[in-house]
């Protein structure tokens, strides 16, 4: 069962305004990184502890 | 309510045998993705983490895997994915104004910060509460390296998200030691509103009031729709299935693409 956060916040259509109005949509990084980032292993660092929170 | 999909968790190993390795442990954005597909779908495509793995082309049976690689693999189910890697990186303004207009997002990052060690990682956020626009307060986080859903401070998900290693663990720079703000990121679609383009007509809406079914059935044709569904849309699905339509479009034509998709 998810706890659900208290009731608040924009609605979905007034960030759905803001979004289709919002013109810098990425950050152009000015480091040259790469595209090709793999997930890593897990069990490697933590012993697959995939029960852990 | 945003549709919340089934949690997939991570490993044992076993868990996902492809060509004789074991790869349970390698699949956290094929899980991310593998919700996220869910959500996008609204359950109608649920593949497991490890059947999101074996689509990937060409084959890739070692280590982990990137958001592109999976990006490809969503595509085949007619979600499209807004990839933000490399220099393209998304400011966390527009994973917050994505999840509060009701896309997920597959959030590459390091765990780190979490207190579980140094691995680039990946978890599915399914949509976020409170706050302003672009700014929410919290995220709800699908952990693949969880015990389940759980609801992440806001400061917390984005400290996962610049915690990543771009040239991988063994490289110390992360994107939060090099001044980077932006975070690497698959957005997916909206899938809490209609997507149905401004000009098509009351009777064709009213087949499929959200649009998502006859979005689905134009995709599965070949025809990519974009954020929208128009009529052109519809009539370029229909040519490419080889059905005749006459002079306009029109609700027996709708069903008939529906009745298509779905046999």
């Amino acid at each position: 069962m998810i706890e659900e956060p208290e009731p608040g916040g924009p609605t979905e259509d007034e960030a759905a305004q803001v979004l289709d109005t919002y013109t810098e949509k990425v950050e152009y990084a000015v480091v040259d990184l790469p595209t090709d980032v793999r997930d890593g292993t897990i069990e490697e660092n933590e012993g697959g502890a995939g029960d852990r929170v | 309510m945003t549709y919340r999909p089934v949690f997939q968790k991570e490993g044992p190993a076993g868990a996902c045998v492809l060509d004789g390795q074991y790869l349970g442990w390698k699949n956290c954005t094929c899980l991310s993705f593998a919700m996220g597909i869910d959500k996008s779908t609204r359950g109608r495509v649920r593949l497991t983490g490890c059947m999101v793995r074996g689509e990937i082309l060409p084959r890739d049976v070692s280590g982990g895997t990137t958001i592109e690689q999976n990006a490809q693999v969503a595509n085949l189910h007619g979600v499209h994915v807004d990839a933000h890697t490399g220099s393209r990186v998304a400011s966390f303004y527009l994973v917050g104004l994505s999840l509060q207009s009701g896309q997920g997002v597959s959030l590459a990052g390091n765990t780190a910060p979490l207190g579980k060690g140094n691995v680039n990682h990946n978890v599915w956020v399914n949509e976020c509460a409170g706050g302003t626009v672009g700014h929410p307060t919290q995220a709800l986080v699908y952990d693949p390296w969880s015990s389940g859903p759980a609801w992440w401070s806001w400061s917390k998900t984005y400290d996962f998200a610049r915690a990543l290693h771009p040239w991988g663990e063994a490289d110390s720079r992360t994107l939060k030691n090099m001044g980077i703000a932006g975070v690497y990121c698959g957005i997916f679609p909206d899938t809490e509103g209609p997507i149905w383009g401004a000009g098509v007509p009351a009777n064709i809406r009213a087949v499929d009031p959200d649009g998502r079914i006859v979005g689905a059935a134009v995709q599965k044709a070949g025809q990519n729709y974009g954020s929208r569904v128009d009529v052109a849309d519809i009539a370029a699905a229909l040519r490419r299935i080889g059905h005749n339509y006459g002079s306009v479009v029109d609700p027996a034509d709708v069903q008939w693409l529906i009745n298509w998709s779905v046999s």
